[in-house]
């Protein structure tokens, strides 16, 4: 299939403004997407207390311990009963009114309150979501994935002709520019099917229930309630009244019955409502085991009698299932640990697809003007890309440095990050040379990341380095950011001695560059 | 086990389909006629079904055929970024492949 040049060229401007002005931000969302494919294990790596042999207790009875070391609280609680870890509570303080997240501390009989948000800010800077940020952010990261797009729709529109042959050729001898080219169409070919999955899902996500609301107006007379229950087939509301005192069933009972309601139901959280009195009630909240991607069930019971009094899902909404379906997809919720690690990497040659399309772009324009605008998107690609890593790897290190204590550790954590960032950016606008910023940056990342399975051992004696019972998730962990450290170290050390030999060009921008090389033909070469 | 089995059928799988074109065979003394070509695109196809199979036995179908286009992928992109540099090492795996998928997947097997 051959496109006329008229149309060529108009599908290769839009593929190249839609990546250059969307591609930056979009990096970040990938560098962040592919640790957050392991939130969960990095949640229980960053907290010591998740690391706590369980106590095989009933429910019950963790429930009552805990609740015997917490303040007096108002509204639900949410309990989640120890599975490997700590067992762990969330409430609103009946006196301050403030929202409480915390473990209990088997040995010490007490209520800590999360303080390590590690894992939770790495997913908020994937969403671009933040509490000071608004909520704008995170919706300009939906909009965000519908350029991502387009922007594949027209890359594959301006390969097709020789999408095969693109699939197979990297030529590493040639100059940088050409393996840049090289790069971006084996990744971005190879990736296609991952970076679509990802656009499509993401764009869901975030923009389908902004479309959803829209209807509520016109189709449920602006009745939130009665849109949220065709949409999502919600439970009945708890009663609002709690009543007279009354004793309660032991939530091991409630349960029991709620898996008999729902067959193949594995309680995980319970929520309770007005406990202790006649109109208590508890949701039993758990995966359904053998469902793919894994479904969501809960089971809504009365507290004093055990009545079934509604449960979910009984009939999968078409919203709720497709919802599922995109969660399910774009949280790699199914095929097991292998599948976290092969989104990790494409992920990871995702966000190498962006940066060397913006050096493609470089290229082509230097080639023809070397405007300031040209050089200051080289220097931004440049800190932005190296900077990233260097950021997340520096979060990494302060989480295992600041004292596990400190009230405003959360603050000091996103702050180092932020200011890393933007110094590493400061960097690269700054340097001499550019092309040493790559393997400077990656190498100082490596660095900055050797020592933290090291000092993890500070805080719990679970891991890798340390001298207790091992916990395999926290061993897994560790051994992850030791390889990721030495990866890191191997690729600054292989990117420097590529710098330093003389038969390459430099890199997108760089003056110090062969002077003699003629970029347009080996432009034409690259097929770009 | 068969996880890491499933994923060398797809490394595989992969191998051969670079392979099959005259101009990426890695024997410069020896290239494969038409005919051959066709027998290595078909044995891919036949190590991509190998790997979903082996994948199916410990997560089920929907995981496995899910999981394919990831792995495939990802083996691709490894294959072609690295086979300039370092070619001997990668087609040494290709052909330590099959044995390896075996071993694996009897092993697999007996853990249960």
């Amino acid at each position: 299939m051959k496109f006329s040049a008229h149309a060529f060229g108009h599908f290769w401007d839009l593929h190249a403004w839609a990546g250059v002005i969307s591609g930056l931000v979009l990096y970040v969302m990938f560098l962040a997407g592919s640790l957050t494919l392991f939130r969960a294990e990095v949640g229980v790596w960053q907290e010591p207390l998740a690391h706590q042999r369980s106590t095989h207790e009933s429910h019950q009875a963790q429930l009552e311990r805990a609740l015997a070391a917490a303040p007096a609280t108002k509204g639900p609680i949410w309990f989640y009963p120890a599975t490997t870890g700590a067992a762990r509570l969330s409430y609103r303080e009946a006196a301050t009114g403030i929202s409480r997240q915390s473990w209990f501390d088997e040995n010490a009989g007490r209520l800590v309150h999360d303080r390590e948000q590690l894992a939770q800010f790495v997913f908020s800077v994937h969403r671009l979501s933040h509490d000071r940020t608004g909520e704008w952010v995170e919706k300009l990261a939906g909009v965000l994935a519908i350029v991502l797009l387009l922007t594949l729709v027209t890359g594959v529109l301006i390969h097709l002709k020789d999408i095969v042959r693109q699939f197979h050729q990297f030529r590493p001898q040639k100059s940088l520019r050409v393996l840049w080219s090289d790069m971006h169409k084996v990744l971005g070919v190879m990736g296609l099917p991952f970076q679509v999955l990802y656009a499509y899902t993401g764009a869901f996500l975030v923009l389908a229930p902004i479309f959803l609301n829209a209807f509520t107006g016109p189709l449920f007379g602006g009745d939130q309630q009665r849109a949220s229950q065709a949409f999502w087939g919600l439970l009945p509301p708890p009663p609002k009244e709690a009543g007279e005192p009354a004793p309660a069933l032991s939530i091991d009972d409630l349960g029991a019955r709620a898996r008999r309601a729902l067959p193949n139901l594995e309680p995980d959280a319970y929520r309770l409502f007005h406990r202790g009195f006649e109109n208590g009630v508890v949701e039993v909240r758990g995966r359904i085991r053998g469902d793919n991607p894994k479904k969501d069930g809960i089971v809504l019971l009365s507290a004093t009698d055990g009545r079934v009094l509604g449960l979910k899902p009984v009939k999968e909404t078409a919203y709720a299932a497709t919802s599922r379906w995109m969660f399910g997809l774009h949280e790699a919720r199914f095929g097991g640990a292998v599948l976290h690690v092969l989104f990790f990497f494409l992920a990871l040659a995702t966000a190498l697809t962006i940066l060397t399309g913006n050096w493609i772009w470089i290229e082509r324009r230097v080639a023809t003007r070397n405007s300031i605008g040209n050089r200051m998107l080289a220097r931004l690609t440049l800190g932005v890309g190296g900077g990233g890593v260097v950021a997340l790897a520096t979060l990494f290190l302060v989480s295992r440095v600041f004292p596990l204590e400190w009230g405003a550790r959360g603050n000091a954590e996103e702050l180092t990050f932020v200011v890393v960032f933007l110094a590493c950016i400061g960097w690269a606008f700054v340097a001499r040379v550019e092309r040493a910023v790559w393997w400077q940056q990656l190498g100082l990342a490596g660095i900055l990341l050797l020592p933290v399975p090291l000092l993890a051992a500070r805080y719990s004696s679970a891991g890798l380095f340390g001298s207790g019972l091992r916990h395999a998730t926290v061993v897994g962990v560790d051994v992850a950011i030791l390889v990721a450290a030495l990866s890191l170290c191997a690729t600054a050390w292989g990117l420097r001695r590529a710098s330093l030999r003389p038969d390459r060009s430099a890199a997108p921008g760089t003056p110090g560059g062969d002077p003699t090389s003629a970029p347009g033909s080996e432009l034409e070469e690259a097929g770009t | 086990m068969q996880e890491a089995a499933s994923l060398l059928c797809f490394y595989l799988a992969f191998a051969l389909l670079h392979g099959a074109s005259p101009g990426r065979f890695p024997l410069k003394t020896w290239q494969p006629s038409q005919r051959r070509s066709g027998l290595m695109r078909l044995s891919a196809l036949l190590a991509a079904a190998a790997g979903v199979f082996l994948y199916d036995l410990r997560h089920g179908l929907s995981d496995a055929l899910l999981v394919a286009f990831p792995a495939l992928s990802t083996m691709a992109t490894v294959f072609v970024l690295l086979a300039p540099t370092c070619p001997r090492l990668l087609w040494a795996l290709a052909l330590a492949c099959p044995p390896l998928v075996l071993i694996l997947s009897i092993l697999g097997a007996s853990d249960g």
